[in-house]
């Protein structure tokens, strides 16, 4: 008789065989995820770096400095009254701006699709000779402030010797204000 | 040979025959015994070297894996910290972005305006004097009217193919009638017309 019984170690071999398979089925599943998992990581990291390229790219675009006068209902009006106050050759008669403020409604287009933003109504008598006067108002143009012009009536009112005319310029306007969209 | 009194062979022989046998079964059973054990022997030895082999190797491709992983991860948390940053300073701008946008727009509005007052006022000529121009904007369309006074019809007409523009749906003179501050011939004459903002 053998020191080895022989179903035992057919067993015990089957049972190391086993074993080996789970051991090397486990081995295998740890390697196979901790690849997925790197894998997985090595994408994210991908798209978050192009975000952020694409960010630092148009970071130079982001506008600095103060915040504009754009997002005050008075600090937006006063911009304009100074605009106007700032020029020569012709005189504000009247400046007359309402103390309401609506939701902004856009009369250069038939679809508004701006929410946050507000308006201002504002109406304006000037006087003057007539290239001060339209010289003037083309200036506005440069102000920081959005506004829309709804009406704007030049009237002459006299002329001089020289062939001049003065003139009288009534604009209704609305100056718009930024609330956010939140 | 010996042979018994009946004639067969003594049963002397017989038992050695046997034991002959029973040996030669013991013999054959230990073979198969140790084959059997050589091939479980066999067996176990290859699974301890296939897991020896294998198992070290794929734990260490895990470990390198897990690393890399981990070199990642710090990597992501790192680029979520500057994106953050990056989306802080975004949202802060926002308002001045937003307000820049629609002062492009309204610079745009504005200019079209412009073009068109002066585009009445350019188109008055030496027979002719303007009293007043007036631009309505409403609905997406801009409505000019233009008062003026001129020597004759032809100065009025002259006008008004100054000022005609492609594309608008009103643009002629609406009105006249006889006036002397100019001459005899004279009239005090409106011209209409109406274009959209955006053609």
């Amino acid at each position: 008789m053998t020191a080895f019984d022989p179903q035992r170690a057919r067993r015990a071999a089957l049972g190391a065989l086993a074993l080996g398979a789970l051991v090397v089925a486990g081995g295998a599943w740890r390697m196979v995820h901790a690849r997925a998992e790197a894998t997985d990581l090595r994408f994210q990291a991908e798209a978050r770096q192009k975000r952020l390229s694409e960010a630092r790219r148009t970071a130079g675009d982001l506008p600095k400095g103060p915040k504009p006068a754009a997002l005050d209902r008075s600090r937006a009006v006063s911009r304009l009254r100074a605009a106007l106050g700032a020029q020569k050759g012709f005189s504000v008669e009247e400046f007359q701006a309402s103390t309401e403020e609506t939701p902004y409604l856009t009369t250069y287009a038939t679809d508004n699709k701006d929410p946050g933003w507000m308006q201002v109504p504002v109406r304006i008598l000037l006087k003057g000779r007539s290239a001060a006067l339209v010289g003037a108002v083309a200036k506005l143009r440069d102000l920081d402030v959005p506004f829309e012009i709804d009406t704007m009536e030049l009237t002459r009112q006299s002329s001089d010797n020289t062939g001049m005319s003065t003139v009288s310029a009534q604009i209704g306007l609305r100056v718009l204000v930024y609330r956010g969209e939140g | 040979m010996s042979e018994s009194s009946f004639g067969n062979a003594a049963p002397k022989s017989r038992s050695i025959n046997i034991g002959a046998n029973l040996l030669g079964e013991w013999i054959e059973e230990q073979a198969r015994t140790r084959r059997d054990l050589a091939r479980s022997f066999a067996l176990l030895g290859l699974t301890v070297a296939t897991v020896g082999i294998a198992l070290p190797t794929l734990l260490r491709g895990a470990g390198e894996a897990g690393a890399k992983a981990a070199a990642m991860k710090g990597r992501v948390t790192k680029l979520d910290e500057a994106l953050a940053v990056s989306d802080k300073a975004r949202k802060e701008a926002q308002p001045t972005l937003a307000v820049e946008g629609m002062r492009g727009r309204t610079q745009a509005s504005f200019d079209r305006l412009l073009d068109e007052l002066d585009g009445a006022l350019r188109a008055g000529n030496a027979r002719t004097v303007l009293s007043s121009v007036h631009a309505d904007v409403q609905a997406g369309e801009i409505h000019l009217i233009v008062l003026a006074e001129a020597e004759e019809d032809g100065a009025a007409d002259a006008f008004a193919r100054n000022a005609e523009e492609a594309g608008a749906s009103v643009d002629a003179i609406t009105n006249s009638r006889p006036s002397r501050l100019l001459g005899p011939q004279g009239l005090s004459f409106q011209y209409e017309k109406r274009t959209k903002v955006s053609p």
